[in-house]
């Protein structure tokens, strides 16, 4: 979804100048994304990555 | 919109750069000496600084190592070049830090029960002990690590030719050198030296310092382009109104398919993290906890200092500079440079003309030399990286395998120094063939050389997701697999062509042209290298399962 093809939900909106939060939506879309792909290393590193000493 | 701001041509930045870069080098100089000092004499202790290392210096070095001039003006150049299109190089990031935990983790553990220092004594080891394949693995790190290094190095000559625009040059046993030629040897000399002498405690310990002053370098220059483009709300709006090609893909080169940008996003995320350099740094790490810290902070911190940082830059000098088509060729605006190779200038070049008018001439002049002292810091960083890796890969896996097994240690640090040194001069010698005019010069951009570089790197891709998690190869699929990816790779770069002559060539450049517009080259390459791999692997003899089992309860703890 982030940088595949669901670019192409955006993309002809970000062609025309469209922006989401006040951002170029591709630029939104890109920070939307590293904050989805950074969440999920967040969430895997406080419950599914195992601990060891 | 189109903002208009007063430049500052030729900026008088007087002495300022030359004692913020003697501060810097003595600094790192220093550390060099002190890595010495802290080192045993044997050849772990200089090629993995003792297996110690904390998460500070991990995650540090690590970073430093991944970010190059690359990062600090490869990247900043395309998204100048094309727009908002190449911003999603970014989400490699998050992918990167996991792959610093998954593959690692792994790593660190194997590597620390079995005395591994380069990625082909694991490999190597796995796969019954195969020289053959030792060497393959050794020539893959080869053809990573010198592409790399020489990017490293002409970003030195590149920041040489805008600190010091009015600079003579120097002449030696009759040879003139100009500024561009003076920065690179500069740069190269000095990283050479602090490599030679303290080895990884050297170069960890100088990432430390590298690392922080390009990452403030990252942030500070996108919060100057903000700043100089009258604040945040007026960034976007500015860049709102770039024309629609500058705001969507394929960008304004037509280079960027969604598909191209998501292949580069997983696999050179993966074709980084593996390459020698960072493979050695698992094996320095402490523990399994150190890295799995190092993950987290690498996948958080990092896409922050590209999207609010030197990405920004990029992008505000393509509202203030926009790129145009000149006769043909897409071309930076004059005020960046004057080839088609000079879109890798845009950060040094938006800096120079608008830190000063934001924050005095005085006061700018030190802001402008300590950032650009970070575009160096980045370059330094990853060229020391690689050069160690590198000389490890060729005394171990090369010099102590296939000629000189009976050497003694101190002979292979030796070795291993003497590489070090015809390395860089290798280097310097390939950065001046590329700049002299009319000549050799395949890969004006610097991004052209990271993507040919992590593409080679990541034809190990599929035998160490083999030999760490799935264990189903055999030895003669793994050295058809990574052979093929290595010359399926090959007919991606101009070397072929000059070999063969455009005539043949032709026959393949069309398919090469068109593959490569849709997908990252690494990724074609290692989709070959897993295909042989798989199938050679299924008609030829498995490995014994004592060994598969003995290797998987040392990798998997």
């Amino acid at each position: 979804m982030g940088a595949g093809p669901g670019l192409y939900l955006v993309n002809d909106y970000a062609a025309g100048g469209g922006t989401l939060l006040g951002m170029p939506a591709l630029y939104a879309w890109a920070v939307g994304w590293c904050a989805v792909e950074s969440g999920v290393i967040i969430a895997a590193y406080l419950t599914v990555w195992k601990s060891e000493s | 919109m189109m903002i208009a701001l007063p430049l500052l041509a030729a900026m008088e930045m007087g002495r300022i750069p030359v004692v913020v870069l003697l501060i810097y080098m003595a600094v790192l100089l220093g550390l060099g000496v002190l890595g010495y000092l802290k080192s045993r004499s044997s050849e772990e202790d200089y090629y993995l600084a003792g297996r110690g290392q904390g998460v500070l210096v991990t995650v540090l070095t690590i970073m430093a190592t991944f970010f190059s001039s690359a990062a600090m003006l490869g990247i900043p150049g395309l998204i100048y070049r094309d727009g908002t299109a190449f911003l999603f190089f970014a989400l490699n990031l998050p992918v990167s830090g996991a792959a610093i935990y998954f593959i690692g983790s792994r790593v660190r553990r194997i590597g620390q029960a079995r005395g591994y220092v380069t990625p082909g004594d694991l490999v190597a080891d796995y796969y019954g002990g195969s020289r053959l394949l030792r060497m393959l693995v050794a020539l893959v790190g080869f053809l990573y690590v010198i592409p790399y290094i020489i990017m490293q190095i002409k970003a030195g000559g590149y920041l040489a030719q805008r600190l010091f625009p009015d600079a003579a040059g120097l002449t030696v046993f009759g040879q003139e050198y100009g500024v561009f030629e003076l920065g690179t040897i500069a740069l190269s000399v000095l990283t050479m030296l602090y490599v030679l002498i303290g080895g990884m405690r050297s170069v960890a310990w100088t990432d430390v310092i590298q690392g922080v002053l390009l990452l403030s370098g990252m942030l500070v220059a996108g919060l100057a382009t903000v700043m100089a483009m009258g604040g945040v709300s007026e960034y976007f709006t500015a860049v709102r109104s770039l024309p629609s090609e500058a705001l969507s893909l394929p960008g304004v080169s037509g280079a960027w398919s969604p598909w191209k940008l998501l292949t580069i996003c997983i696999f050179a995320s993966l074709s980084t993290m593996i390459q020698p350099g960072q493979w050695m740094r698992y094996y320095a790490a402490r523990s399994s906890q150190t890295l799995k810290r190092s993950a987290l902070i690498f996948a958080t911190v990092l896409p922050g200092c590209f999207l609010f940082g030197v990405m920004l830059v990029g992008l505000g000098a393509h509202v203030l500079y926009p790129p145009a088509l000149v006769d043909g060729t897409l071309m930076p605006h004059e005020m960046i440079g004057a080839t088609a190779g000079d879109f890798d200038q845009v950060v040094v070049a938006m800096l120079q003309e608008h830190i000063p008018l934001l924050l005095g001439v005085g006061f700018g002049a030190v802001m402008v030399s300590i950032i650009l002292v970070s575009v160096m810091a980045a370059s330094m960083s990853t060229a020391d990286s690689n050069l160690h890796a590198l000389s490890a890969v060729l005394t171990r896996d090369i010099y102590d395998r296939f000629i000189r097994p009976q050497a003694s240690e101190r002979e292979r640090a030796w070795f291993g120094r003497g590489v070090i040194v015809v390395a860089t001069l290798l280097a310097l010698w390939l950065v001046g063939l590329g700049s002299a005019p009319g000549e050799f010069n395949p890969l004006t951009m610097i991004a052209s050389l990271m993507f040919v570089a992590m593409a080679f790197s990541g034809q190990l891709v599929p035998l160490a997701i083999d030999c760490l998690f799935l264990r189903k190869g055999t030895t003669t699929g793994a050295i058809c697999g990574i052979s093929s990816g290595i010359l399926v790779v090959l007919f991606f770069t101009p070397f072929p062509a000059m070999i063969a002559g455009d005539g043949i060539a032709s026959s393949w450049t069309g398919l090469t042209k068109l593959l490569s517009g849709l997908f990252d080259i690494g990724f074609c390459g290692a989709v070959v290298n897993t295909l042989v791999f798989v199938v050679v692997s299924r008609f030829t003899r498995p490995l014994p399962a004592e060994h598969i089992a003995a290797f998987a309860r040392d990798a998997d703890g």
